[in-house]
């Protein structure tokens, strides 16, 4: 059986977005970012009575993944609001192509960068955790930096704007990491009041979390600690990452066809 | 010009839905659908001194963990480790609120189950101070915790049991202790010496003796990899010897 051919836009749009990641010294940063968490957590490491491995491993891996979440949205939404500046992008929607294929290619592009990005930040963390718990934690950053790539060209076609397309995007993110423990403290608030207002939070929250994606699930630090890695944990965080992957997907193809450039 | 002109002005010119292509609609429609099905198939789902807050609720400290509990409960139990050495003081343990301080080992246990940091606080830092009270209030805690995991946290209750025995006095409590011990992991993977710590406190030996078996038997099972740990573990089995050597009390830790 023959597989289907990848188009050549998509593949040309991928190669350029690759392009763009070198340029703009990605890697480079990322290894900055490597750097800086190293030194701080070899800081806690040295003030810790025991446990040593397992606090660098944690608190490295919770800094990392921060910083590449971070490294990952800024590139997207730069990238994708710089074409849209210099009228690149309508050199590209005027060939003879789906509008689609520019989202495919960059979806394409994001994955690699985002596989990219998560190989770098696992390395250092085979110092102190098994490689199995690595290689886990470090698939789940590439599903989580893949999904943030993907929102964050849709929020750079939505809004068209810098500041307003990255405080929408870390509002989600936030949203999206502390679901669960909303969730929690709406059912159990800390001060209960009964009142309507409480009723129209925990209805308010209830809502919003069917159409967010459960990142809370995702890249636990825990993970490379010693409660050890169990490979059954990658199953949510791959079908979560494939079905708000395709959503995302398909938000952002919708939008850019509606769109009059 | 009015405000309904200038917000039609800087909106973004849009086409109609009708020039989004059939199959991109039913995509969003397919992948949309998708995402509220797994969503309802997932799982539902924590210079004047400063006194000890307050530990906040688990729900809370889950929030403000941004989906990294293990994180910040590590965080968390350095910060605490640290609280007694403020800034230009040192709050002494016995000054400490010895409650509030239970509240918040259980805190990050609970965020941590797998870590034994804070069970080590309790039982080697904060169970050495010399009040009975604050003493009881540590073991207790580290009872508790022993029950929900026996398998994994006995370690820390055969210290604890020394600990009521050798600097509580209380041979009742450090019984109850070394019994629980005994009973709990029966089947489980741990060391005679620990399930036979009851037969040691019957026979009433002396407290060095004790502890120095205790902690030989910790270096020598191999359980302990962390050489930092292991480091302070022989510095008091150092320490201990040279207590029997001389014949006096207890060493301070």
């Amino acid at each position: 059986m023959k597989l289907p051919e990848t188009p050549p836009l998509v593949a040309t749009i991928a190669r350029f977005t690759l392009r763009q990641a070198r340029q703009s010294r990605l890697l480079v940063l990322a290894g900055i970012l490597l750097v800086l968490a190293f030194v701080l957590t070899g800081l806690a490491g040295a003030v810790a009575l025991t446990e040593h491995a397992a606090i660098q491993a944690v608190l490295l891996a919770a800094g990392l993944r921060v910083g590449a979440v971070g490294l990952i949205a800024l590139f997207a939404v730069s990238a994708c609001l710089r074409e849209q500046d210099d009228r690149t992008l309508d050199l590209v929607l005027a060939l003879d192509a789906p509008r689609s294929h520019y989202v495919f290619g960059k979806l394409a592009a994001f994955a690699l960068i985002a596989v990219a990005l998560a190989i770098a930040c696992a390395l250092p963390l085979l110092i102190w955790s098994p490689p199995m718990a690595v290689a886990g934690w470090a698939l789940s950053l590439a599903c989580e930096a893949w999904l943030v790539a993907t929102l964050g060209l849709l929020l750079a076609f939505t809004f068209r704007q810098p500041v307003t397309a990255l405080a929408a995007l870390v509002a989600f993110y936030l949203l999206a990491r502390g679901l669960d423990a909303l969730l929690l403290l709406a059912r159990d608030p800390v001060f209960v009041h009964d009142g309507p207002f409480r009723a129209f939070i925990e209805s308010g929250i209830a809502l919003i979390a069917w159409v967010m994606p459960g990142l809370h699930r995702f890249t636990d630090a825990a993970w490379l600690g010693m409660g050890g890695f169990d490979p059954a944990l990658l199953l949510p965080v791959l079908g979560q990452t494939a079905v708000y992957g395709a959503l995302l997907a398909a938000a952002a193809a919708f939008d850019l066809y509606r769109r009059e450039f | 010009m009015r405000l309904s002109a200038s917000l039609a002005a800087a909106r973004t010119p849009t086409r109609s839905l009708r020039a989004v292509p059939v199959g991109v609609q039913v995509a969003f429609a397919l992948a949309l659908s998708a995402q509220l099905l797994w969503y309802a198939l997932s799982p539902a789902p924590g210079s004047e001194r400063r006194a000890l807050p307050p530990a906040p609720p688990v729900s809370l400290l889950r929030l403000a963990a941004f989906g990294e509990p293990a994180a910040l409960a590590r965080a968390g139990t350095l910060w605490l480790q640290y609280f007694d050495q403020q800034p230009g003081d040192s709050v002494p343990w016995r000054e400490l609120d010895y409650g509030r301080l239970r509240a918040w080992l259980e805190r990050w246990l609970t965020l941590a189950p797998a870590s034994e940091y804070p069970l080590a606080l309790a039982v080697r830092l904060y169970g050495q101070v010399s009040d009975p009270d604050r003493q009881r209030i540590m073991l207790d805690f580290v009872h508790d915790a022993f029950l929900e995991r026996p398998g994994t946290r006995w370690r820390w209750l055969a210290e604890g049991t020394l600990l009521a025995k050798h600097r509580l006095k209380d041979l009742d409590l450090a019984l109850r202790y070394a019994r629980d011990l005994a009973d709990r992991t029966e089947g489980m993977d741990v060391p005679y010496w620990a399930r036979d710590l009851q037969i040691l406190l019957l026979e009433d030996m002396g407290e060095y003796e004790a502890a120095r078996i205790l902690i030989g038997g910790l270096l020598a099972s191999g359980e302990i990899e962390d050489p930092g740990e292991v480091r302070f573990l022989e510095q008091r089995l150092e320490a201990l010897s040279r207590g029997k050597e001389r014949g006096d009390n207890a060493p301070r830790p």
